[in-house]
């Protein structure tokens, strides 16, 4: 095993430098630094001049691989937009991410897990019906919706109507207060969580009826087990594997942020982050941004190949 | 553990449901108070402004300095104040850095209204008004002199930067060496590199000296300056904690800014003007314009910036407890004809004033303005309507189709068998089609575009409607987009002039995107050596009285060549508790030129 996982890591060095060339080029191609300025306020002077002061007018081999050195050498450089060390940058929002992200994946572990136990105890009753029905509809609306409805409902309405109500985002708050965080955090996770949730509900559903129907549940009930001991030992730990995949291939997530749910809800992560970056052309940060992500997806499959090992003990890896 | 979920052994999906129902109330219930949200989430401000901190300076050092002393001590006086009227503007733009010469972004200038003043401020009528001078220079008062190339700048002499040193014409001259470093990368050095020098015969005269006459030079220093006395020691400002973390001389300090989340900005006792009426201001940045609504419709901000025509509808609902602000605005929507035959300019409307007129004599700018902006807004008589700089006596060119078929009748333009006019040219039969382009996911742009193209079909031109995503077709020109190559007839876009009116850069033909220079703002693509005579002319008038007759010749000129149509001047759009008062937004300063006059109603 840990020839094994030395030989995956060794292999992740080469991989991680070819993303990165990739990375640098497409960004190269497709913006420019100057675009975060109104380039038509610049005069030619000013676009020689900024070209000249920001190294834009190197050749791009040039500049990957001085940006390579320096990254190798663990310094990120500065922000091209907000002239900030980049490791201040990312290390103010990663952790902002990291607990949206941990936090919606774990209710959505919870609720898939719920919804599909539930649904092989009893099959195609009303319950499951209507938590099938639910799902799907969870499942196919666009974030940005389900993250509005939840803002007007429990932050717009219920204030008007003099119920406890939760805040927008929009509001000024302290990160460090832990009530106020909790409250900041529920609307953001839920709406993250529940499509995630839905979809991986209907994914687990449809793997536990399939273990349902094999021959070794049917054995399971014929030892006499109590229908609880045959659901959570022998038909979970069977059809949780496709979980455990599915979870690994969120753990990046976790990491690169959310978009649409930040931006809704005001909380400055990750998602963002890359997401201004790009549109700035302030590469340092981009690329930062993707090498920390590129890295955590190869982890991540690294421990979710570990993991089969655990739960499933025909798999052996040498 | 879980035994509570059980019934009878089972498990209970009743319980379960139950459980989940319970923990969102809970945490809803949370610290959820039914009454104001939680106004005071910071900690209270400190003694000493954060500026000083971060450059090490100590306020111990300052006491040398009478006035100084009284202004560093009186932040602790600060809380005492039992009820402090704080206030939130929710913004859905963020600046990038705080020093504004490094950016030259519209939410940065708005900001540093707030916290850094210059020399003279704008008002909400778009007039120039003493800030940090005693006086706006004139010919009258010996400000300016006839050769246009030195202005005299006479200071206040009672202004203190936040950090309580005195501010003086040396912290002038800093500010432009510092724009003009070459260690330095601001975003512009125009126009400070027609500054020869400046002249400081004492601490509060100030005399800029030009290579040439410059009758922009209200543009001098308009965002504030930099102080000597914190940077001096600093061989550049490039990635300096000081872009992020600046002090001023205006009537707030910023005290904190946490990038992503919120500035917090606090009454400054040392401003040289009136006190402000409110004691704390926040700005939180909301990137969803959306969210921003939903954050004033919930009381979480109490004045939102940076609406839109759109938002107006939804905003009208919420009235009274909301009050919706608009004004008309300098910056208007415009629709370029495309002037240059090297591109996919139509030669029969390049070669004819009369038939460009026609064009917009067709189409009801009036009824665009009532039905797609509420009424809400003016129809421009050319590029300076809503500014100082407007010529009066213009009207606009008047909506008149009768006139319009006479014109194209008289030209030779005859409808053929669908309505659409036709006329042979050099052998050829040409329709009159025009194509339209903008970008895509514009509402507002795409139902104009609708509306203009029924009124041309009733006058017997075809307007086809071409749009591209916008990526394509604000490309820059080296990756072929579509505005700056010229790949279009007809274009709509928003334009003004800001912050001053000199109009050389949009209609030289020097500033046509081309390949040997990409970038320009001469998007209609005119080249007219008499129109850019005259502009000329209004470069060198230094003296405003002198250049706004030039200004008021070019608006005729403009209005009889036809080059654009100027459709509608856009809206601003602010909203607020209707508790907020004195909020007097203006074109080039939006609300915060008089911040320190805003107040919340008890």
């Amino acid at each position: 095993m840990g020839r094994y996982i030395l030989k995956r890591s060794l292999q992740a060095i080469p991989l991680i430098l070819i993303v990165s060339i990739i990375c640098f080029v497409l960004l190269q191609l497709t913006t420019d630094p100057l675009l975060m300025y109104n380039v038509d306020r610049l005069t030619s002077d000013d676009v020689v001049r900024l070209r000249q002061q920001l190294g834009l007018d190197r050749p791009i081999y040039v500049q990957y691989f001085a940006w390579l050195k320096q990254a190798a050498l663990f310094d990120w450089g500065y922000s091209l937009a907000s002239h900030r060390p980049v490791v201040d940058v990312v290390a103010e929002r990663l952790p902002r991410t990291i607990l949206l992200g941990a936090t919606s994946e774990l209710l959505v572990v919870l609720v898939a897990l719920a919804v599909a136990i539930y649904s092989a105890w009893r099959p195609y009753s009303v319950l499951d019906n209507l938590l099938s029905t639910i799902t799907l509809a969870i499942y196919s609306m666009p974030i940005f919706l389900l993250a509005l409805m939840l803002i007007y409902l429990f932050a717009v309405y219920f204030r008007q109507w003099g119920l406890p109500y939760l805040p927008t985002g929009g509001d000024i708050w302290n990160p460090n207060d832990i009530k106020q965080l909790i409250r900041h955090l529920i609307l953001p996770v839920i709406s993250l969580a529940g499509i995630h949730a839905a979809a991986q509900a209907r994914y687990l559903r449809s793997s536990m009826l399939d273990v349902m129907n094999s021959d070794y549940i049917r054995i399971a009930r014929g030892k006499g087990l109590r229908e609880r001991a045959v659901l959570l030992r022998h038909a979970l730990k069977n059809a949780a594997i496709p979980l455990v995949t599915l979870i690994g291939l969120d753990l990046p997530r976790l990491v690169a942020g959310a978009v649409v749910t930040e931006t809704v809800f005001s909380w400055p992560g990750m998602g963002l982050l890359f997401w201004e970056g790009i549109g700035r052309g302030d590469y340092p940060v981009v690329m930062a941004v993707l090498l920390l992500v590129s890295l955590i997806v190869i982890a991540a499959q690294l421990l979710v190949d570990i993991s089969y090992t655990f739960l499933d003990p025909r798999i052996r890896y040498s | 553990m879980f035994d509570f979920l059980k019934r009878n052994g089972y498990v209970s999906r009743w319980r379960i449901v139950a459980c989940f129902l319970i923990l969102i109330l809970v945490m809803s219930a949370c610290g959820g108070q039914t009454t104001a949200p939680s106004q005071a989430p910071t900690d209270v401000p400190t003694a000493v402004p954060v500026a000083t901190e971060a450059t090490g300076k100590t306020t111990e050092e300052s006491t040398d300095i009478p006035a100084a002393t009284e202004a560093a001590e009186m932040p602790t006086e600060i809380p005492v104040s039992e009820n402090p009227k704080e206030l939130t503007v929710g913004s859905f733009l963020e600046p990038r850095v705080l020093v504004p010469y490094w950016d030259f972004a519209f939410i940065l200038h708005m900001l540093t209204r707030m916290h850094n003043v210059g020399f003279w401020n704008i008002n909400n009528n778009e007039e120039l008004i003493p800030a940090l001078c005693e006086e706006i220079p004139t010919i009258a008062n010996g400000g300016l002199v006839p050769d246009g190339k030195t202005i005299t700048v006479k200071l206040k002499q009672n202004i203190l930067w936040t950090d309580g040193e005195p501010f003086t014409a040396q912290d002038v001259v800093f500010t432009w060496q510092q724009i003009m470093n070459p260690n330095n990368a601001p975003a512009t050095t125009s126009p400070y590199d027609k500054i020869e020098s400046i002249e400081t015969p004492d601490d509060y005269t100030v005399i800029i000296k030009l290579s040439e006459p410059f009758a922009g030079w209200i543009k001098f220093f308009v965002q504030g300056f930099l102080p000597e006395h914190l940077l001096k020691d600093k061989e550049s400002l490039e990635n300096d904690p000081y872009l992020l973390n600046p002090i001023g001389t205006g009537p707030y300090e910023l005290v904190e800014y946490v990038q992503g989340s919120h500035m917090t900005f606090d009454r400054f006792d040392g401003y040289y003007g009136d006190q402000p009426k409110i004691d704390r201001i926040y700005v939180k940045f909301i990137p969803s314009v959306d969210a921003v609504v939903a954050a004033l419709q919930a009381g979480d901000i109490d004045v939102a910036v940076l609406l839109s025509e759109s938002q107006i509808p939804l905003l009208e609902k919420l009235e009274p407890e909301i009050n919706i602000i608009t004004k008309p605005l300098g910056r208007y929507e415009v629709y370029f004809f495309n002037m240059d035959l090297s591109t996919d300019a139509l030669p029969w409307l390049v070669d004819d004033a009369n038939l460009r007129r026609a064009v917009a004599m067709g189409i009801d700018r009036w009824s665009i303005v009532e039905n797609l902006l509420g009424g809400r807004t003016t129809v421009p008589n050319g590029p300076w309507m809503n500014t100082p700089w407007e010529n009066k006596d213009l009207d606009p060119i008047p909506f008149d189709p009768e006139q319009a078929k006479q014109i194209l009748d008289e030209a030779g333009w005859i409808p053929g068998p669908d309505g659409i006019r036709v006329k042979e040219i050099d052998g050829e039969e040409v329709r009159m089609s025009i194509t339209n382009s903008t970008a895509t996911g514009n509402s507002l742009r795409e139902d104009t575009q609708l509306l203009v193209q029924q009124n041309l079909k009733d006058i017997g031109i075809e307007f086809v409607i071409k749009n591209y995503p916008k990526e394509v077709m604000w490309a820059p020109y080296n990756e072929g987009g579509i505005r700056y190559s010229g790949q279009w007839h007809m274009y709509g876009q928003f334009m003004d002039y800001f912050p001053d009116p000199d109009p050389m850069d949009t209609f030289s033909c020097d500033a046509i995107a081309s390949a040997e220079k990409p970038v320009g703002l001469n998007y209609n693509r005119v080249c007219d050596p008499d129109l850019e005579a005259l502009i000329e002319k209004s470069r060198l008038a230094i003296d405003p009285v002198e250049r706004k007759k030039i200004f008021d010749e070019i608006q005729v000129y403009l209005s009889e060549k036809v080059y654009f149509i100027p459709m509608f001047n856009r809206l601003g759009v602010w909203a607020a508790k209707d508790s907020v008062t004195g909020l007097n937004p203006g074109w080039y300063t939006d609300i915060f030129w008089n911040v320190q006059e805003w107040d919340i109603a008890q």
